[in-house]
């Protein structure tokens, strides 16, 4: 009796190549032995589920630490340089720049995940889930600034077509259309942290296979 | 000065140094997640068992060797763990630590009203 094929074959991904014959064989072990004879088949894949949850869980806590706090940093400074220069618009060259460059430390982050393990795919999935949790909070306090600064930045010039699209909406309040419109674009750009880290993971996790032994 | 180590870190060493069961003697993953699983009387990640274990490796805590693995595991191979002198050392650190830590006092313990 074989534990869920699908979860076996994340786990074998999830793992170095130095721990992907024997922690796999320990839990097929651990599965045959001892939880499928006592639990039964259902509990017994609903255990074997778990610990594939949990080893994934332990990968992705250091990238999505990383990215949250790539993200703070980021919002902490639009915020602040919110309240310096409340009217000045985003230039794009600027925005081109901090882009660059975000996608630049993704990598270095995914590289520095990849490292130990040698493996292309856990620098992809490093950079991606960087890459999201960075927009993500970043996000967040693109959100906040819009709540605590809307009656100021209203005057901006790239707010002028938000303006437009809030008299057509019928909202009672530009702060709460605002952040309406902020959520509703949050799958967006989460899909833009996930393949921007994703793309910057590759770059990195090729850094981390191809570093000398 | 020897490495200060957590509770779940010491049951992983003391599952190697001193297994209660013929399955925890062999060392190897599964044997040392059963073993710390009686240890702590609660259900633990296998997961928590190999972080613990690579990073104590990674420490020179404990080192590993590889053997030939059995047709229930699908002949993949067991890794097994031995713990070094260094984390002999670390243990009794922590044991003397945690005895000064409770020296003198009587335990059932009473609260302050």
């Amino acid at each position: 009796m074989n534990p869920p094929r699908a979860s076996e074959w994340w786990l074998r991904l999830l793992l170095a190549d130095r721990d992907r014959e024997t922690v796999s064989g320990d839990l097929l072990e651990e599965y045959r032995e001892a939880v499928l004879p006592a639990r039964g088949e259902r509990a017994a894949r609903r255990w074997y589920r778990r610990q594939v949850l949990g080893i994934a869980w332990r990968s992705a806590r250091t990238p999505l630490a990383l990215g949250a706090l790539c993200g703070a940093a980021l919002g902490a400074w639009i915020l602040v340089d919110t309240v310096r220069q409340p009217l000045s618009d985003d230039d794009a060259l600027g925005i081109v720049v901090a882009f660059a460059a975000m996608l630049a430390v993704w990598a270095a982050m995914a590289a520095a995940v990849a490292w130990p393990t040698r493996r292309l795919g856990h620098g992809v999935a490093a950079g991606l889930l960087v890459g999201a949790a960075t927009l993500l909070v970043l996000h967040v306090a693109a959100i906040a600034r819009v709540v605590m600064f809307v009656d100021t930045i209203r005057a901006r010039d790239d707010w002028q077509n938000l303006l437009v699209r809030y008299h057509r909406s019928g909202f009672a309040t530009l702060r709460a259309y605002a952040v309406y419109e902020y959520v509703r674009q949050t799958p967006l750009i989460l899909a833009i942290g996930a393949v921007g880290g994703a793309l910057s993971g590759a770059v990195g996790g090729l850094v981390a296979r191809l570093r000398p032994r | 000065m020897a490495e200060h180590l957590g509770v779940f870190e010491q049951a992983v060493l003391l599952a190697l140094v001193h297994p209660r069961t013929a399955l925890g003697r062999q060392g190897y993953g599964r044997a040392i997640l059963n073993e710390v699983q009686q240890r702590l009387d609660r259900e633990v990640a296998a997961g928590a068992v190999y972080a613990t274990l690579d990073r104590l490796e990674r420490k020179g805590l404990v080192s590993s060797h590889l053997a030939a693995g059995t047709s229930v595991r699908g002949g993949r191979p067991k890794r097994h763990y031995t713990v070094e002198p260094k984390g002999l050392r670390a243990l009794h650190a922590s044991r003397r630590a945690t005895d000064r830590l409770w020296a003198g006092v009587r335990l059932p313990l009473k609260g302050v009203s």
